[in-house]
């Protein structure tokens, strides 16, 4: 069985990122050539996906800042 | 030629080789407006006399001055029964925005012989962007617009107002440099897109976004970028070379920024069926497993012993079968052999009365040749031997010539 590779740590992932690894979890589980052990872990993987991409919308407060348009004003 | 001949070769000219749709610049003069407008157009050295059906004037939207600039644009032609050569104008508009207009139209060509319209230049917007760079007047109605239309869709995508002059001096190059400094600092900004925007206004009014500098900014800016400059009927250079454009800055963020609402219900969909398909895994495993304990070996551990044990009784019966009869075949062979032996056995002979002679050496006496007179021989009989003395061995006649 191949190794599978190092895993990112959900909470510093992006909402694409943890989306996109979601999706192709769920494409393995589909095939259906994991075995019982690892499709619990994929499982759990999942859940810790799902719960990244939920944490990101349920951002309570929209970060809002300004920039003025002089040149030498810093960013 | 008659003059009808005339009259429609002029026409047919006119028709065939004047550009058509026509634009001309000029001054307004002997306007008569009653149904139709008849009136003049003319610059220092020349008059055009022009007609302007009441349908068309009435989309015109104004009425121009003596000697008010206008743009006028239709086509020219012959108009036989007067014999008159006449302009007869579509679209008429005041000298200002026409100008801006025939300007905008140039710039336009111009930018897109240059391919900064081209479809392969437009960039994807981001699928969920973390913060977006909103380039527009902090003061404006659209920056509410923004803000408010942004909590509505996601509040996890981060806004940066890039506060610009959008109409006016210095406008251009402040939206130029402002989407040139957000897009080389992306990175460190966490900027996903740009959204450069401001509402309605008039064509003076909106510009800037018509500017060249503009253009540049937009055409090499590497981030995705959105445009939405004034009403929908508004167009501008700018939102010609963006990767894309919206109507409003309503609809620049709903596009931008997508909803969470039915992002939320995009997971719980992919959280139903990622259970369902680990629970489906599961049974699967589970079945195999019922599959496996059901078999009768897992029920009755004994029976394989016992099966084993009734294969090897199997196999002992074969083998004691097996060896009987080999060993019966061998004995019979060997008793046959022995009836053989016994049949050619030389005392089995004598023991029907035949006898046979040797020398005293030891030699069988087979031929009257193998004795001579006063040799000794031994004849063997069933029971004992007897000794003699040779006296005259004689030939028998009719083997004498053998």
């Amino acid at each position: 069985m191949a190794k599978p590779k190092p895993r990112s740590k959900t909470e510093s992932m992006t909402y694409e990122q943890a989306l996109g690894e979601l999706e192709s979890l769920i494409d393995r589980i589909e095939q259906g050539e994991i075995g019982l052990e690892e499709s619990l872990n994929e499982y759990r993987r999942g859940a810790d996906l799902l719960k990244r991409c939920r944490g990101i919308l349920e951002t309570a407060e929209q970060q809002i800042e300004e920039l003025t348009a002089d040149p030498d004003a810093n960013l | 030629m008659t003059v009808s001949e005339v009259a429609d070769l002029i026409r047919s000219t006119l028709e065939n080789h004047m550009p058509s749709p026509l634009r001309v610049i000029g001054q307004v003069s002997n306007l008569s407006n009653h149904k139709h407008w008849y009136f003049s157009l003319k610059d220092e050295q020349a008059v055009v006399s022009c007609v302007a059906w009441v349908s068309a004037a009435r989309s015109f939207g104004f009425v121009p001055a003596e000697g008010d600039e206008v743009v006028a644009t239709g086509h020219v032609t012959h108009y036989g029964p007067q014999g008159r050569t006449q302009f007869y104008v579509s679209r008429l508009e005041p000298v200002g925005a026409g100008a801006l207009e025939l300007k905008f139209r140039a710039m336009c060509d111009e930018l897109r012989r240059l391919g900064y319209f081209d479809a392969q230049h437009k960039k994807p917007m981001p699928v969920f962007p973390r913060r977006i760079a909103v380039i527009t007047s902090a003061g404006g109605a659209a920056v509410h617009d923004v803000i408010s239309t942004a909590a509505q869709r996601c509040r996890a995508v981060g806004l940066l107002i890039v506060d610009v002059r959008v109409q006016g001096d210095g406008a251009a190059e402040q939206v130029a440099a402002a989407i040139r400094r957000i897009d080389a600092d992306a990175r460190r900004l966490g900027i996903d897109a740009i959204l450069v925007t401001r509402g309605g206004g008039s064509v003076e009014d909106l510009w800037a976004f018509n500017e060249r500098v503009v253009a540049d900014a937009v055409h090499e800016c590497r981030l995705p970028l959105l445009a939405a400059i004034g009403h929908e009927s508004d167009t501008t250079v700018i939102e010609l070379v963006a990767d894309v454009r919206a109507a409003t800055p309503t609809q620049a963020v709903m596009r931008l920024i997508p909803s969470a609402d039915e992002l939320t219900g995009q997971l719980d969909h992919l959280d139903r069926r990622l259970r369902l398909l680990v629970r489906r895994h599961v049974e699967r495993h589970r079945q195999r497993l019922d599959t496996a304990a059901r078999s009768a070996l897992l029920r009755d551990p004994g029976a394989l012993v016992q099966q084993a044990r009734e294969r090897i009784a199997t196999l002992a019966g074969r083998l004691g079968r097996a060896t009987a009869v080999h060993v019966r075949r061998r004995r019979e062979r060997i008793e046959a052999l022995g009836r053989q032996l016994t049949a050619v056995d030389p005392h089995g002979v004598l023991a029907r009365g035949y006898s046979y002679t040797t020398t005293e050496s030891g030699a069988l006496v087979a031929s009257v040749k193998d004795v001579s007179d006063g040799d000794r021989i031994v004849t063997r009989l069933r029971d004992g031997s007897i000794d003699s003395v040779v006296k005259v061995p004689r030939m028998d006649l009719f083997d004498a010539d053998r």
